[in-house]
């Protein structure tokens, strides 16, 4: 009964940790602005879908995000908006 | 033999307080553990590009991206279950002088890295989090010298 206690009480404290680390963690994705490679250009997407174009250079990041809107719908790599954060699975392209 | 009475009465008052101290330290820790490893597994991207730009570990970053979170959700169960709780406070500990000793690492070598510790965690200095990590190092130990002293 004493241990059914504990177990009880640490799962309570593990659903409140859940609970607390997504109310903690949504903030950061409310503010996101996604830009995904297609056809050289990045175009703004509400959220990216995971897979790229194969045919666009590999050199260039699958995805670009930016804390704050830059204002632009399309753009190409070379003419990016500075301060976004690119994709780190540049490898992740569409099979 | 009064005051031996009185000693022992004191020495038996003090079993569940010891009780309910290492419990209340395995529920913080278990807390910790998974309030840091939902955020990390929740905006992994995030978390695997933050180690990626760390030059030291950049190449185990994909690795350690993973590592650490299911490390974490295992010294979560470990310390859910009572019979386990002691293996997860010293796993915990662990976890923690590695943590503490890759800070300590940053603090030394490099200037600016931004922390992908997950969650409000990352809101504190490097000097913060190194007490903090410290805080929690501390409360680990003594929750193990509290079972130690309760199995004797």
């Amino acid at each position: 009964m004493k241990n059914f206690k504990q177990i009880a009480l640490g799962l309570l404290v593990g659903a409140m940790a859940i609970g607390f680390s997504s109310f903690t963690t949504a903030k950061k994705f409310t503010s996101v602005t996604y830009y995904q490679l297609s056809q050289d250009n990045y175009t703004k997407l509400t959220s990216p879908t995971g897979n790229c174009d194969p045919a666009q250079p590999k050199t260039h990041a699958c995805t670009i995000t930016y804390a704050s809107d830059p204002g632009v719908a399309s753009f190409t790599y070379s003419a990016r908006p500075s301060g976004g954060s690119e994709s780190a699975s540049k490898q992740i392209w569409a099979e | 033999m009064e005051s031996r009475i009185i000693m022992k009465r004191r020495f038996a008052s003090t079993e569940p307080t010891k009780e309910w101290l290492i419990t209340g330290i395995r529920l913080v820790c278990m807390f910790l553990f998974l309030y840091t490893a939902y955020a990390k597994l929740v905006d992994h991207d995030r978390f695997l590009k933050g180690l990626s730009g760390v030059h030291l570990i950049s190449g185990l970053a994909v690795f350690i991206s993973w590592f650490v979170p299911l490390i974490e959700i295992l010294t979560f169960i470990l310390l859910l279950i009572p019979y386990t709780a002691k293996s997860g406070l010293y796993l915990f500990l662990a976890m923690m002088v590695v943590f503490t000793g890759y800070i300590s690492g940053v603090l030394l070598w490099a200037k600016i890295i931004p922390c992908h510790c997950g969650g409000v965690i990352e809101n504190l200095s490097w000097t913060q989090h190194l007490w903090f990590n410290l805080a929690f190092i501390g409360l680990a130990i003594i929750a193990l010298r509290l079972h130690k002293s309760n199995n004797q």
